[in-house]
């Protein structure tokens, strides 16, 4: 378990890497985490925050880490693959899809790590289902709680829950953060608090309206009111205390990130947000498309880790990117590719041990024309819980993953 | 209780909330006549003659439709129907026979299983029971279509005995193995190609003739002895339908939740009993159950009358009829408007997702054990949800129209000030706030400019957003 990790472990789970390319960097780095922990008494920094960015529709992940030196990629891609002389390299093989020069900055300061061929057994297809196994966290079953819902209830277990400890944004209630009994408020920006309780009276008024007395059942509806209140209120709070120095792009990651990263500066009780961009279904018309999301996406964590270090919390913030699947290896005949199954998974920040985790894609083995999966998502989850997070994975997944050393 | 009030109470729970026009007509009615026009719906003429395929997407001959325009075309449909109870019924078995979209993710299949619950919801129920099991979506659902001789699946045979008929406790797991067995050769087949063309679909819906259908392969079913709840034959799926549908349990069971769901959780063993001797005696019909549950002196106490937390299809589809959306939405349906079936559909859309955000994704319920209905609904984020539905009512393409709607009802009571105007909004809304709740509600009434913004439909917009807003946050009003 994280809280106890010893120094032989977290050194024995890097080794592995660390004896083919033992690059100093992050050797370093590894020594500096280590010495973090064993001053923290080998306990989690309980400030550590958590941030989920959900790429909804498909990300077609071979576009986004590409890999260049692969006739095999050329082949299946005629069209739309990205000639060799526009690709962002990064190393001998594979590099960043050329709108995405932020996250390739991050990625040679080593604040950003590519989780290659990341996915689960039996692969669904489905944008609905395997949202849900990734939200769940159970390829298997449906299931009503999502990982991130479920470690929120441990944590309220433990009594340390406060209004604001996490957040939701989206236009949908996002099913990873639904817990038994956390219930985390979801706004679809920061503006729609704005709506609710912007003008002097509307908390006032809002709490007003709960009035006192009935039975146990409005006494149900008046507690969750309230918690909703005490959050929009902490939320109104920060947002009125804290102006962003940096400038974020007007589109979905643009002003996501940058609501983000107005949250980390204001709260320092929130540890974990969610916030989902869509548009990654491109089934036709891909380059284009996809070229803009990847900028917008790439930009704005740029930026975001930008404020982060200018404001001293570079170190206190990771970022877990995800989409429900990659795409089909074979482009189709719009300029666009299908459903498909393994793709690259992104985790960015200060702490983060950059670079590639894993294999470069493997098109001799395909899953039915897909990428197979290598890298179960839940190892990858269960990492950033138990060692960022201060969690216990095991007990949320009901079973131990080996851990992918992103940290 | 009043005529009135009676009649109002049996609109939250038999139909789809008063609304003042519902209940103005079904006052006059009478208590007897409202159940009568409600429960026997089939005299009614419905009112909605949308079909299922204006909201699905051709792509080249062949029709894309998805299990959420399924939902939002029935969320339509649950806005504009004369036969609220026949909706309210079909709700109630699609949460008994949970079927969800995120596996049986072909719209046309659970478009097929909703018409089966539809056209069962009164009926009987070892009917209903026989042909939601036959229904594609739930062969698939349950993988009975898996389901074969030397190899049984028994993930139908379990959850027809411990959801569907008798619950859990009743059965033993060599029952379910046994009907596993009876169950095989079950299976479904299309009528032509894999993927229906939009005629084909059309044609199947005017008809009433499903493309999707269920199809018994002789090779594939055990027909050797099986012993089942100490039964004795070489059984076939339908014979095991026979033998659960009679059962005591199943009906204590069917008719404990149909209490429950219509009127409270407390249900006093000497009512259970009755109704399970109705059921058991009338041959599973359902409409004797349903007046049986109308008729208890119980039904009507005050433990019972507004005390029961709403459900998002209350709340959501209750506010649209209350505000006549179903009308104003219908009003501008042109399906060779290729653009206007889009906004229409995004209409739709929108009140789906509100309903999805307050918890009830309407087509995907969490698993085959249906919703946590009750106080389940709440918690802070689906309360902001349902908070935020004041805007998502009065903002946007249809505020205008709705906002000037309520407006001119308002204006027609001829309001002496704010007061007058809270309490009739509130009449509308089928709602009784407390004093104390109200103080704010007026206020608020007041700074937006008293009876003034009756006459102003930018201001009354923006009026009926702001005391919405508190309206749907104050306790009393979550409960039906």
């Amino acid at each position: 378990m994280a809280d106890n990790l010893t120094r032989r472990d977290f050194l024995r789970s890097g080794a592995i890497i660390a004896v083919g390319i033992a690059s100093p960097p992050w050797l370093a780095k590894i020594a500096r985490a280590d010495v973090l922990m064993q001053a923290k008494g080998n306990k989690i920094d309980p400030d550590n925050v958590l941030v989920v960015c959900q790429l909804s529709g498909g990300n077609d992940g071979l576009n986004t880490v590409v890999p260049w030196a692969d006739a095999a990629y050329y082949a299946a891609r005629p069209v739309i693959g990205i000639k060799e002389a526009d690709v962002l390299k990064l190393n001998d093989s594979l590099g960043f899809h050329p709108s995405m020069t932020g996250a390739a900055e991050l990625f040679k300061a080593n604040k950003l790590a590519v989780v290659q061929n990341v996915g689960y057994p039996n692969p669904n297809r489905s944008h609905f289902r395997s949202m849900e196994i990734w939200q769940t966290a159970n390829p298997d079953n449906v299931e009503t709680y999502g990982w991130l819902g479920k470690y929120l209830d441990t944590q309220m277990q433990k009594g340390s829950a406060n209004p604001v400890m996490a957040l939701n944004f989206g236009r949908q209630a996002n099913l990873a953060m639904k817990g038994k009994v956390a219930s985390v408020p979801c706004f679809a920006s920061l503006a729609d608090v704005n709506s609710l309780v912007g003008n002097m009276d509307d908390e006032r008024m809002l709490r007003e309206v709960q009035g006192m007395g009935g039975d146990a059942d409005a006494e149900t509806v008046r507690k969750a009111n309230l918690t909703a209140l005490d959050a929009m209120s902490e939320l109104k709070k920060a947002m009125s205390s804290y102006q962003s120095k940096f400038t974020y792009g007007n589109d979905q990651f643009g002003q996501g990130f940058k609501q983000v990263a107005q949250l980390i500066a204001t709260l320092p009780k929130t540890r974990v947000i969610y916030f989902s961009a869509g548009g990654f279904d491109t089934h036709s018309n891909q380059p284009t498309q996809q070229a803009n999301l990847l900028k917008g996406f790439s930009d704005g964590l740029k930026t975001f880790m930008d404020e982060m270090q200018a404001i001293g919390k570079a170190n206190k913030v990771t970022v877990l990117v995800f989409s429900e699947f990659g795409r089909r290896v074979n482009e189709n005949a719009s300029q666009g590719t299908d459903h498909g199954a393994a793709a690259p998974m992104f985790v960015a920040g200060g702490l983060v041990k950059g670079g590639f985790h894993g294999d470069k894609p493997d098109f001799q083995n395909l899953d039915r024309g897909d990428i197979a999966w290598k890298i179960d998502f839940r190892q990858v989850y269960a990492t950033a819980i138990d060692r960022w997070m201060g969690g216990d994975s095991a007990s949320i997944f009901g079973r131990k993953f080996d851990h992918v050393d992103v940290f | 209780m009043t005529t009135r009030e009676k009649v109002a109470h049996i609109l939250r729970r038999f139909g789809l909330g008063a609304s003042k026009s519902e209940l103005d007509y079904y006052e006059r009615l009478g208590v007897d006549g409202t159940l009568d026009r409600l429960i026997n719906f089939e005299k009614v003429d419905e009112g909605f003659n949308i079909p299922i395929y204006t909201f699905a997407r051709a792509q080249g001959d062949i029709l894309q439709l998805r299990p959420q325009q399924v939902a939002a075309w029935w969320i339509l449909r649950m806005l504009v129907t004369q036969r609220p109870m026949q909706e309210k019924l079909t709700l109630f078995w699609h949460d008994h026979f949970a079927i969800s979209g995120s596996k049986v993710n072909q719209g046309l299949l659970m478009y097929q299983y909703l018409e089966t619950l539809r056209k069962n919801a009164n009926g009987n129920f070892m009917y209903l029971l026989r042909d939601t099991s036959k229904e594609p979506a739930m062969l698939q659902w349950l993988d009975n279509n898996t389901n074969v001789k030397g190899k049984p699946n028994e993930n139908f045979a379990r959850e027809v005995m411990e959801l569907f008929t008798m619950g859990i406790g009743h059965y033993t797991e060599t029952d379910i193995q046994e009907a596993a067995r009876a169950f095989t050769g079950w299976s479904f087949a299309r009528a032509g190609a894999a993927r229906p063309t939009k005629e084909e679909v059309e044609d199947s819906v005017k008809n009433g003739q499903p493309l999707v259908q269920f199809m018994f392969r002789p090779r594939l079913h055990d027909d050797g002895m099986k012993k089942i709840l100490g039964n004795e034959g070489n059984f076939t799926g339908d014979d095991v339908i026979g033998i659960l549908a009679p059962r005591e349990d199943t009906a204590r069971y069917i008719t404990s939740k149909l209490w429950k769901f219509f009127a409270m959780d407390e249900l006093p063993q000497k009512l259970h009993d009755k109704l399970t001797r109705l059921y058991l005696d009338k041959g599973f019909e359902i409409k004797p159950i349903l007046f049986a549950i109308a008729q208890a002196n119980e039904f009507y106490e005050p433990k019972c009358v507004r005390h029961m937390v709403k459900s998002p299809v209350d709340f959501v589809v209750g506010l649209g009829r209350q505000l006549g959306l179903g009308v104003l939405l219908t009003q501008q349906f042109d399906p060779d408007n290729t653009n206007a079936v889009r906004q229409f559909g995004g209409a739709l859309q929108q009140l789906f997702a509100s309903m999805s955000n307050m918890g009830m994704q309407l087509l995907f319920p969490p698993d085959v054990a249906g919703w946590d209905w009750g106080p389940q609904w709440i918690s802070s984020a689906t309360m902001v949800e349902r908070i935020k539905f004041a805007s998502t009512l009065y903002s946007g393409r249809n505020a205008a129209v709705a906002a000037q709607w309520v407006a001119d009802s308002i204006k027609a009571r001829k309001p002496k000030d704010s007061k007058d105007v809270v309490n009739d909004l509130l009449e509308i809304y089928d709602t009784k706030l407390g004093a104390a709740e109200l103080k704010g509600i007026i206020e608020v009434c007041d700074q937006n400019g008293g009876i003034g913004w009756l006459e102003n439909g930018q201001k009354s917009q923006k009026a009926l957003q702001a005391m919405s807003k508190l309206i749907f946050a104050a306790p009393d009003f979550h409960f039906c």
